[in-house]
């Protein structure tokens, strides 16, 4: 992007396009533009406002809301990571490869997206329950799922996976097959090309999928409350301390988790950017 | 050397039937047909990037028909050059080697990049250079596969003309150098100037076989015929401004033909196009500087009128049309003069 595109806002309040026509149209698609941005912009920025630095402060040494904030990047980062390593090469399989059912496959991927969360938390905990198969496998090594970091990082887990299998997909598409066939035919064995040629080229969207799917994570509520009420993610203690105690003991720990969703997002998106990476 | 056996391929409405041929161990073999004549498709079976349905692929007598792309080492190179964009010129020569960051492998991609003349370009980045230069890499980076023959689609089509006779230099002497190419084409200087066996593909069907010269002054039908009634190709010797081709019966005799340019000396393929030719009855005082006294030894009728063949030291077709042929009473038998300026002369090499 190129800097020489922006313009002050003096210059934009006296910008005339002489050639523009349906001017009202351009007016009417600005005016919904501004009032789209400004439904977005100012629940963020009034929540920030109307809170005390003081409050915001005395949250951050409060044990419960660090160890729940914690908790919250590390299921995130950690179902982020090891679902994103699992679901690469089947990304790959589905931009590249022809097979029967791929459309009802795609669906299914997408299913997470669709199905509302508090459901899918009910739909999960008959999977990993006690009394469930898997559950019971888990007890005998002496894991308890539910309540417990693991069952929150499953739950993190199906509600985002649909991000990050999307964007890692569309990146392998992007990727010319010429190129991989080029290195077949140079002696890789196949693994050697994904790994060097298809995912080094599709990595911008991978990293980008790892972002969104993170952010999903971390922000998830519906799903992981039922699986896991305890140890609190921070969406659940922010629903705690509002139900509990109301909006005013709710409002500082939900700045802190706005603020670092902001942060963490805007890095992840600089380290995405990788120019190098321009496909002849 | 290569044999493909029977091969048949239907994709979509697009399909290869039967196709055999043989590409000999010291053969430069061009494969000449139009676009979406199945060339592309039948270089990719036998790299192994698409099944056959039936037929057999045979690489220095193993059947290779089942074995898995990267078992093959045919190496091929792609009408656009496939170079990695996210490695350098370097690690994209370097990437078939097993130990990349070794000293014979790092000797290797030198000595490879030194015979490519792109030993400059080693620690750039694609993204910035030409066709020509991504071909001498992608040449240079299969040539470190260690490839048994070379299947080249189209190599030099996304190459600018003035680096494609250096490119069509370097493939010749890695030819010469033992490395058997099966090379398609629909570029029919290409063509000449490259094949020592060549073939037509029409439809995906191989309609000819035989040396360019076989198929050029006798194409038995399509793309060939295209070029037909061009039969004026000869092999020939270039010093300095001058051409020397070998007489057809006589093979001490010689013509020196004379150029309109100085080009580079050593052999190359001279094509006279027959509309070029005149003939004159008498000998001529005209401004044309290649006039060749022959005998006529055949008229016959053409496209837009008359081919005459005049059998001097080497045989010359003119065409003329039916006004000259009547005008200047031509019989076979009679002596003339074949005669054709210098800048009618296409120099192929």
């Amino acid at each position: 992007m190129k800097s020489a595109e922006y313009i002050t806002f003096a210059q934009f309040l006296t910008l005339k396009i002489p050639a523009m026509r349906h001017r009202t149209f351009y007016l009417i698609a600005n005016l919904f533009g501004a009032l789209v941005l400004l439904f977005i912009i100012a629940p963020v920025i009034s929540i920030v406002l109307s809170t005390e630095f003081k409050d915001v402060a005395d949250a951050f040494s409060d044990k419960e809301v660090t160890a729940s904030i914690w908790l919250t990047i590390f299921a995130s980062i950690t179902a982020t990571l090891i679902f994103a390593a699992l679901s690469l090469p089947f990304a790959w399989l589905l931009a590249r490869k022809k097979f029967p059912f791929k459309r009802l496959i795609s669906g299914i991927i997408d299913l997470p997206i669709v199905i509302p969360h508090t459901a899918a938390g009910i739909a999960l905990l008959g999977v990993i329950s006690r009394q469930s198969t898997v559950g019971r496998i888990g007890a005998s090594f002496g894991l308890d799922f539910v309540g417990h970091p693991i069952g929150i990082i499953i739950a993190m887990a199906f509600v985002s996976l649909p991000f990050f299998i999307n964007s890692a997909r569309d990146g392998f598409s992007a990727v010319p097959e010429r190129l991989e066939n080029a290195a077949l035919n140079l002696g890789a064995s196949p693994a050697r090309v994904f790994l060097t040629i298809s995912v080094p080229l599709a990595m911008r969207q991978i990293v980008s999928g790892c972002v969104m799917m993170f952010a999903r994570g971390m922000s998830e509520f519906g799903a992981v409350v039922i699986i896991a009420y305890h140890p609190m993610v921070a969406p659940v203690l922010i629903y705690e301390r509002f139900s509990s105690f109301g909006l005013q003991y709710a409002r500082p720990v939900a700045v802190i988790l706005i603020a670092l969703s902001v942060v963490f997002f805007l890095l992840m998106r600089l380290l995405s950017k990788d120019p190098d990476n321009a496909r002849n | 050397m290569l044999e493909i056996k029977e091969l048949n391929k239907t994709l979509g409405r697009f399909r290869i039937s039967d196709v055999n041929l043989t590409v000999a161990r010291d053969d430069y073999f061009i494969l000449l047909g139009a676009s979406g004549a199945g060339k592309s498709v039948l270089l990719e079976i036998v790299a192994g990037l698409v099944n056959p349905d039936s037929g057999q692929i045979i690489l220095n007598g193993k059947d290779i028909t089942k074995i898995a792309v990267e078992k093959r080492r045919t190496g091929l190179i792609f009408q656009s050059p496939a170079i990695f964009p996210h490695l350098t010129v370097g690690q994209n020569i370097a990437f078939p080697l097993r130990y990349r960051k070794s000293k014979a492998s790092l000797q290797l991609v030198q000595k490879l990049a030194e015979q490519m003349s792109i030993q400059h370009l080693l620690d750039q980045k694609p993204a910035i250079l030409s066709g020509g230069e991504l071909q001498r890499i992608a040449l240079a980076r299969t040539l470190a596969s260690d490839p048994v023959m070379l299947l080249l689609d189209e190599p030099l089509s996304a190459v600018d003309t003035p680096m494609k006779s250096g490119l069509r230099g370097l493939l010749r002497e890695l030819n010469k150098k033992g490395l058997p190419i099966l090379h398609v084409t629909h570029d029919f200087e290409e063509a000449v100037a490259l094949a020592s066996t060549m073939a037509v593909i029409e439809n995906g069907r191989i309609v000819q076989t035989g040396s360019p010269n076989d198929i050029l002054s006798s194409p038995t039908t399509g793309f060939a015929a295209g070029f037909s009634g061009e039969h004026n190709f000869f092999k020939a010797v270039i010093t300095k401004k001058t051409a020397i081709v070998k007489g057809v019966a006589d093979f001490r005799a010689f013509v020196e033909i004379k150029l309109n340019d100085d080009y580079e000396e050593g052999p190359a393929n001279l094509l006279i196009k027959s509309k070029y030719v005149i003939i004159s009855p008498d000998e001529p005082q005209m401004s044309t500087v290649n006039n060749l006294k022959g005998t006529i030894i055949s008229i016959n009728p053409s496209r837009n009128g008359f081919e005459v063949c005049i059998r001097g030291t080497i045989d010359i077709y003119a065409r003329i049309t039916r006004e000259s042929l009547e005008k200047m009473k031509l019989a076979t038998g009679q002596e003339v003069w074949a005669c054709f300026k210098a800048s009618s002369i296409d120099v192929i090499r």
